[in-house]
């Protein structure tokens, strides 16, 4: 009876000594080590919104050409501008306010810049900004032509 | 497979619908603007027509202007001309007045007529070791917009009494001015040359201030 029992005991203990450690093997498998942090993305469907493109704060006069004229070939880098306001015709929405140019198939010796594509407007406001052209000194003699194509989404 | 009667209705109604609300929505007139853009760029240099007065200048004259009338090209306009600008041989200033603006060639293109002092063009062409013959003047000049003009004259430089600018005062000059005694400008007779102190008349003034010069000889 003892020697059974002596054996039963090994038994367990080798039963303990290998179990435990497969038990915590499994249970580790089932463990997630990871944290979940929730994160929340809008996504804005643009829709084109109503907008307008004026020479003046009162949006009374709206711009369809801008005319910078005759000048002539400058000796110092130059710089031509025109103030532009653009106004919110949408109806109680933000606007934000897009633009591109055709001026790099025109000439890439002239430079632009404008305001900053996606510039928000508030409902009911304008926002003013200038044109601006840089003429380098070398340029060439000739009319150039482009379009500034404006969008607004809201 | 069977198609209900509210199924065909309803199918087609948002169809055609929904194709009307793309055309609607694509042709919008609200969805982007153009605006066209221009832009011309010119040569910086144009050239003018300068017409410097008197023609033939006397370096010891007592006066105390040259005139200088400036034509621009068509397109310019002598309105836009910086008067501040404007220098002979790039060393003579344009006085800034008395200016005028008119059409004393009668060509019809409007002129600009500005004053140099003649003493300086007078020393300015003494300096150039010249005492007789023929002087190019170059005046130069901006308009406001930065464009820049050139325009030549040749004049006459004589010294005191040498009025065929030779270079010498003898008899000849003395008869140049007898033939052209008691005329005045559009007379026939007229022969500026001879006109010693530039008051439009051929007179007794004239022939004795040659006849002082008599003898000279300037090289």
């Amino acid at each position: 009876m003892k020697v059974i029992n002596k054996k039963m005991a090994l038994f367990i203990s080798l039963l303990i000594a290998v179990a435990v450690p497969v038990f915590a093997y499994v249970y580790s498998l089932t463990l997630d080590y990871t944290k979940q942090i929730p994160v929340g993305v809008v996504v804005r469907y643009p829709i084109p919104a109503q907008f307008g493109v004026y020479w003046n704060y009162e949006c009374t006069m709206p711009v369809t050409f801008i005319d910078f004229g005759e000048i002539p070939q400058p000796r110092t880098w130059m710089s031509l501008y025109k103030t532009i306001y653009i106004r919110n015709e949408q109806p109680d929405k933000r606007i934000w306010i897009y633009w591109n140019s055709t001026l790099r198939d025109a000439t890439t010796q002239i430079s632009e810049s404008w305001i900053s594509n996606g510039t928000m407007i508030e409902p009911g406001s304008y926002y003013w900004s200038s044109y601006y052209l840089s003429i380098p000194t070398n340029v060439d003699l000739g009319t150039y032509n482009w379009t500034i194509t404006i969008w607004a989404e809201y | 497979m069977k198609i209900s009667k509210a199924s065909a209705i309803l199918l087609p109604t948002i169809l055609a619908s929904s194709l009307l609300w793309a055309i609607t929505y694509q042709s919008s007139p609200n969805e982007a603007k153009q605006v066209f853009v221009g832009l011309k760029i010119r040569s910086g240099e144009i050239s003018a027509t300068v017409d410097f007065k008197p023609d033939v200048l006397n370096l010891r004259s007592k006066g105390r202007w040259i005139s200088v009338y400036v034509e621009l090209p068509e397109d310019f306009n002598v309105v836009d001309i910086d008067v501040s600008s404007m220098t002979v041989n790039d060393t003579i200033s344009a006085e800034l007045s008395p200016t005028e603006i008119g059409d004393y060639d009668n060509d019809t293109i409007p002129d600009l007529m500005v004053k140099l002092e003649r003493l300086l063009v007078s020393q300015f062409i003494l300096s150039k070791g010249i005492m007789y013959g023929n002087v190019t003047l170059t005046m130069t000049g901006e308009l406001y917009d930065g464009t820049i003009f050139e325009g030549i004259d040749i004049i006459r430089a004589r010294m005191p009494g040498d009025v065929n600018v030779d270079g010498r005062v003898d008899g000849k000059d003395i008869a140049m001015a007898t033939r052209a005694f008691a005329t005045y400008p559009e007379h026939p007779r007229w022969n500026c040359l001879t006109d010693e102190n530039e008051d439009n008349r051929i007179d007794g003034k004239d022939i004795a201030s040659i006849a002082r010069n008599i003898g000279k000889t300037y090289t």
